[in-house]
């Protein structure tokens, strides 16, 4: 009976934290065309519903009855396999989500986080890694100049950028103690480590933008140059699978980011969730900014910062923090 | 003196140049200043913007009562450059002349204002709409009863 009600209990929190994420997704569409608007001093959609608030469920509605087409010469499997590793690969990574402290249904401690599993962040890279494969295959199955280019540029910018992004968490793992994240979050109770780290929160930062192909970063896609990158072919469904994988992405880099370095739920007065959702929306915010602000830079350009900047400065960071640990216990 | 390469001076040198961090912040407040701004836009249909008092939107044809302030003099229509207006005149029994017919081609005219100009009974006048569409071209030809009331053609949305 006590499996039964626990099993339960998962099944539903996990269905409801899809259903949540996905509104997320849904909805940081919106928020970023409205965002993007409001710093080019225009105002984004306005005509569907108040403020354009419907205009997430008209595209979604919209792309549901597209034509869905397929190259004639694309490798039809792979193609169709590609938005789905990038969609599953994106929307997994919820599942690690810790979105607030231990809460009581039913007479029993449930933590609100849907796999607290130990080895969260190990998790979380190998996800990424599966989710930059939706846009190598994608691109590569697409059988189109444009978007192998567009695949190419994902896989150096995922290979150059995932091992700084690594080693600066492999100092936030040295700092916390463990790899899960509730524990992380649990480690961060008095202290955030954007205090102990702020090193790394800078570099994490900068990587995660690379980690989500956004624009400083975004080669993979690159409108001006490959029109539009690995999905140039994507039509209906499928596109709109890299879309919300592509905004996912936005939401859990987020939500990590808060995890690691703003100390989860924690904060006073408003229940933890609360504190989580104002956090990831936080830095939302400032991704939508930054998107608004910087140019994108050249591939080379990108590559050299990546390996001759980040990457000695990832290591210098935890080389110090880890002379300074050992020093400390 | 020379200036060694890591001498105190040119490392303050090196500080007070723009380095990479400084102009990545700046760009980031200059955005922000734009997002506290309030957009000039002007929501188009539902909002519109004023014109001047003497805008040459479509024509209006006045009225004096329920008659129409024109005489059927002809003059505006052979002023017309483009030739927008067409106009047959037609007598009443106790000898008051009307037009019968007063046609513009919204598409042909050009609108200089000597049709307004010229009207010796101040019977046209511009009115200040100036947003009139259709699928249809015979739509812009307006009959003398479509003139008196130009502020029905104002675009509604959709």
């Amino acid at each position: 009976m006590d499996f039964l009600i626990d099993t339960g209990i998962t099944v539903i929190m996990s269905i409801a934290a899809f259903f949540v994420v996905l509104l997320i997704v849904a909805y940081s569409t919106w928020l970023e065309r409205k965002l993007l608007g409001d710093f080019q001093l225009r105002y984004g959609p306005m005509r569907a519903g108040f403020h354009g608030l419907w205009q997430p469920i008209a595209d979604g509605l919209k792309s549901f009855f597209k034509e869905d087409v397929i190259p004639e010469r694309a490798d039809k499997v792979v193609f169709i396999l590609a938005p789905m590793i990038s969609f599953i690969a994106a929307f997994g990574v919820v599942a690690i989500l810790p979105f607030g402290d231990k809460i009581t249904i039913f007479g029993r401690e449930v933590k609100l986080i849907l796999a607290d599993i130990d080895i969260s962040v190990l998790y979380l890279f190998a996800l990424a890694a599966i989710g930059s494969y939706g846009c190598v295959l994608g691109g590569y199955a697409s059988y189109n100049k444009y978007s192998l280019v567009g695949a190419l540029r994902a896989s150096a910018l995922m290979i150059s950028y995932e091992l700084p992004f690594a080693l600066t968490i492999i100092a936030i793992i040295l700092v916390s103690g463990t790899m899960s994240f509730s524990g992380i979050v649990e480690a961060q109770t008095g202290m955030w480590n954007i205090v102990k780290q702020p090193v790394a929160f800078v570099l994490a930062i900068i990587c995660s933008l690379a980690e989500i192909n956004r624009t400083p970063f975004d080669m993979p896609e690159t409108e001006s140059e490959l029109a539009c990158g690995f999905n140039v072919e994507y039509s209906s469904m499928k596109f709109s699978m890299f879309f919300m994988a592509e905004y996912c992405h936005l939401f859990t880099i987020s939500a990590i980011i808060t995890t690691l370095f703003l100390g989860g739920w924690h904060g006073p007065f408003l229940p933890g969730p609360v504190w989580f959702f104002l956090k990831s929306l936080a830095l939302m915010y400032f991704f939508i900014w930054e998107r608004a602000t910087y140019p994108r830079l050249r591939i080379d350009q990108i590559l050299r910062f990546g390996w001759k900047f980040l990457m000695p400065v990832a290591l210098a960071n935890l080389v110090v923090t880890a002379v300074v640990l050992s020093f400390i216990r | 003196m020379k200036k060694g390469y890591y001498s105190i001076e040119s490392i303050r040198e090196g500080l007070r140049k723009p380095g990479y961090v400084t102009p990545l912040l700046k760009g980031l407040r200059y955005t922000f200043k734009m997002f506290c701004t309030k957009p000039p836009t002007i929501q188009y249909p539902t909002e519109r913007r004023e014109v001047h008092k003497r805008w040459r939107g479509i024509h209006r044809l006045l009225k004096d009562g329920d008659k129409f302030k024109c005489v059927g003099c002809g003059l505006c229509a052979a002023v017309c450059p483009p030739k927008a207006i067409k106009i047959v005149t037609a007598e009443t029994e106790t000898g008051e002349r009307y037009p019968e017919k007063f046609e513009i081609d919204e598409l042909r005219c050009i609108f200089c204002g000597y049709c307004v100009e010229v009207c010796p009974k101040d019977a046209i006048e511009y009115s200040q709409v100036y947003d009139f569409v259709d699928y249809d071209k015979e739509k812009f030809k307006l009959q003398k009863d479509d003139l008196v009331n130009p502020e029905q053609y104002i675009f509604q949305g959709k």
